[in-house]
């Protein structure tokens, strides 16, 4: 088991594969060499970080992630990404407030869990596409800072990938 | 941590904006600063050509062969796309070659280099200098066509087009000279002063032949209607002027003077010439003398018209109208007087049938 302390020191007992979905715990633990070891992780809030054992747990027996495919130097590994490959109780779990899903984004990208980032990721994206610019202000609470002459200049600039 | 915009740029937005198509691109570039700014991030670009260029590689290597397409009515042959029952694909098929042709002007658009790189370079002389002289050149050439047009219209009416037309050419000539000048002085090959004095020119040209032909085709028809005036047959004359008076030029006479300065008086002068004038003109067109002719009775003139048939219809018809006479004259006395011309009538009848 593998001892993981939240920012308000809630201690949340972890089976050792479900905690190494994490590469970060993964790498602390035999850094340290003691699997009873107590791991701090300041940035976690509790609430997420249970949320985050969740999904661990459910996914622990999942195959790791193909290895990203590196054709040249300058190339970055990438796979192919798709937002609608998304399996029923991966959806149901991100089910989610818009704040909680953010939280969980940002710690799963500082676990490095890998999957759980790209599951926020396309949860967001999912949320993102189709709507326009005023939708998107309303449904993530960002203000617009653009003047009507420079949204008219945009489009402009933008009229060229449009469809006919 | 309630805001989309609250995820830092380098981790999370490049990653998520991976997962958007270009569409979404450019509405989100509509929603804030900031998103448009990390929408333009090159290399969120870059990892979606690198993105596509593996699926694509994946896609191809996975493909189906055209055959399996043409059985499958995705294809119209090996080599063309079918048109299908859905609407989606035929509006593809028919706007995949203009939004083709689109992409790639857009992207030549793009990629071309601004006007301030070009002066750099030394392909286009600075703006400010051959804005301002090409639109001077421009206005002063356009003005002085005007000039030169109405001169030569206004030539052409008064006297001979043909000259008018040599100054004109000599003038195209002249500003020709004028210009390739000018533009030397300058040091720069403007193609736009050049195409500008090549249009000159050019409707120059086209005045001057409008006039040519106009003054030609004038000038062609005064001729050929002098020769139609010259070919004809000639009027018919006029008649003979009357025989020529012995005072043609009215000269009173010394009576006339005398009787004048008796009188005293100008009207009595002027109806004394009138006088005169009449005698001449009694004298000069007195009437012809009419032939005479034989007098003859109005019987003789009669017989003259009457046929032997006719006169014997005549006689039945004046013996009936007088039996119908004889009878109406017993019936009542108002009526002879009213018959009294046709008796008259019948027995002049009787008589020329005698």
């Amino acid at each position: 088991m593998v001892t993981l302390v939240s920012n308000d020191n809630k201690k949340f007992e972890v089976p050792k594969d479900v905690a190494y979905k994490s590469v970060l715990i993964k790498n602390m633990v035999e850094d340290i060499g003691d699997e009873n070891a107590e791991i701090p992780l300041p940035r976690a809030q509790a609430s997420v970080l249970e949320k985050v054992i969740d999904y661990c747990t459910y996914h622990k027996d999942d195959p790791p992630l193909p290895a990203p495919v590196q054709k040249t130097q300058d190339d970055q590994p990438d796979r192919i990404r798709r937002t609608t490959d998304i399996i029923e109780w991966d959806y149901n779990f991100m089910n989610l407030e818009n704040p909680v899903i953010f939280e969980i984004m940002l710690l799963a990208n500082y676990l490095d869990i890998v999957p759980l980032f790209e599951l926020t990721c396309k949860t967001v994206a999912n949320k993102i596409k189709g709507k326009s610019p005023e939708q998107l202000r309303e449904i993530f609470g960002i203000e617009n800072d653009f003047t009507p002459e420079q949204l008219d200049e945009i489009r402009r600039e933008n009229e060229w990938a449009e469809d006919p | 941590m309630d805001r989309l915009s609250a995820l830092p740029d380098e981790l999370l937005w490049l990653i998520l904006l991976a997962h958007l198509d270009i569409s979404d691109w450019q509405t989100l570039a509509l929603v804030s600063h900031r998103f448009r700014s990390l929408v333009q991030d090159p290399r969120l670009h870059k990892s979606r050509r690198l993105l596509a260029a593996h699926s694509l590689d994946d896609a191809l290597a996975n493909r189906p062969s055209p055959v399996d397409l043409y059985r499958r009515n995705v294809l119209l042959s090996p080599n063309r796309l079918a048109p299908g029952a859905e609407p989606n694909r035929t509006y593809m098929l028919l706007t995949l070659p203009r939004r083709q042709s689109r992409d790639r002007l857009a992207r030549a658009l793009a990629n071309r280099p601004s006007r301030e790189e070009l002066c750099a370079r030394g392909l286009v002389p600075p703006a400010s200098n051959i804005g301002v002289y090409a639109a001077q050149t421009i206005k002063r050439l356009e003005r002085r066509s005007v000039e030169n047009l109405l001169a030569s219209f206004l030539n052409t009416r008064a006297s001979s087009s043909i000259a008018v037309i040599a100054i004109q050419r000599r003038t195209n000539a002249e500003k020709i000279e004028e210009l390739a000048t000018t533009d030397r002085s300058v040091g720069q090959s403007s193609s736009l002063s050049f195409n500008a004095l090549r249009r000159q020119a050019l409707a120059e040209k086209n005045g001057c032949e409008y006039f040519v032909r106009t003054s030609v085709s004038a000038l062609v028809s005064m001729y050929s209607f002098t020769a139609a005036l010259l070919a004809a047959p000639p009027p018919p004359r006029a008649p003979p002027l009357p025989p020529k008076l012995a005072n043609p030029n009215c000269n009173p006479t010394e009576q006339d003077i005398t009787q004048s300065k008796s009188s005293n008086s100008t009207l009595t002068s002027v109806s004394a010439i009138k006088r005169k004038f009449e005698l001449l003109a009694q004298q000069s067109y007195s009437a012809p003398p009419c032939p005479k002719t034989p007098q003859r009775s109005f019987v003789e003139c009669r017989k003259k018209y009457f046929l032997s048939s006719d006169i014997s219809l005549v006689k039945t018809i004046s013996r009936s109208a007088s039996s119908s006479s004889l009878s109406s004259e017993t019936s009542s006395g108002s009526c002879s007087r009213a018959q009294g011309p046709v008796a008259a009538l019948r027995q002049h009848f009787i008589s020329l049938s005698c």
